[in-house]
């Protein structure tokens, strides 16, 4: 049941995020993707395949970090991409990183 | 403010009664006024001789089958009105479970696509309204067994 409830929370924020993006009103687009993020966290907490997650936040992270850059929110798109570093590394650099060490 | 059907309960209804509806038919609008009619009475007898919380429970699911069926149909009024219904019968006999799930049920009404489809078009109203009512659920969730355990103290 919150597998469930997680996943349509997600979906709901995703499309409100969108409209709202759609409507030019990116800080309460920001503020709906901080939701569908704050969801996304909570569903991979009790999800064993977290692999779609990281995938979905780091989607997620992107948007935001977008977000904030046309709004010349320039601190935060940075902390966006700080946070998106160590998502993306761990996820699809790991042997990248590893490879350089020799 | 538009009511969409929900495409995911549609297709639940026709899988589940394995029939390919034709609305337009007589017959069919004649077997399926009966058989509202028949259910509607059969959730009203559980309400009536509900000396325990089962009976409310088969109220319920009866209601919930009308809103589907009524979902089917395209008709949002009134399947938003007996998910209504039994969101108030579950708060009002503290069915913590059976609510969550109404409070589910009562937001996918308001959604306007199914899990995968887009809902770019869909009212920012009804997404909001989706919205409160999933939290809400959300909420019950994440606290149910301190809400069992106050529900037990009274």
């Amino acid at each position: 049941m919150e597998t469930e409830i997680y996943s349509s929370l997600i979906k709901l924020y995703e499309d409100l995020a969108a409209q709202q993006e759609n409507h030019n009103h990116y800080d309460q687009a920001i503020e709906f993707l901080n939701k569908q993020l704050e969801n996304i966290e909570n569903l991979s907490k009790i999800n064993k395949d977290k692999g779609s997650e990281k995938k979905n936040q780091i989607d997620v992270y992107l948007k935001v970090a977008n977000l904030n850059f046309q709004l010349k929110h320039y601190e935060e798109t940075l902390n966006c991409l700080k946070i998106l570093q160590p998502l993306i590394t761990g996820e699809d650099f790991s042997n990248v990183s590893s490879n350089k060490d020799f | 403010m538009s009511y969409k059907k929900t495409p995911d309960l549609k297709a639940k209804y026709e899988k589940d009664h394995k029939i390919i509806p034709i609305p337009e038919t007589r017959t069919v609008v004649n077997y399926e006024e009966k058989k509202l009619q028949q259910d509607l009475k059969q959730a009203e007898d559980h309400l009536r001789n509900s000396h325990s919380n089962s009976q409310i429970e088969k109220s319920i699911e009866k209601y919930m089958e009308i809103r589907l069926r009524c979902l089917h149909y395209q008709d949002s009024w009134n399947a938003i009105y007996f998910n209504h219904k039994c969101i108030n019968l579950t708060k009002r006999y503290n069915l913590i479970k059976p609510l969550i799930h109404v409070l589910i049920t009562m937001g996918d009404c308001f959604a306007g696509s199914g899990k995968s489809g887009p809902a770019i078009s869909a009212n920012t109203n009804d997404l909001i309204l989706s919205m409160i009512f999933k939290e809400e659920s959300k909420t019950l969730v994440n606290n149910y067994n301190d809400i069992i355990t106050f529900y037990s103290n009274l």
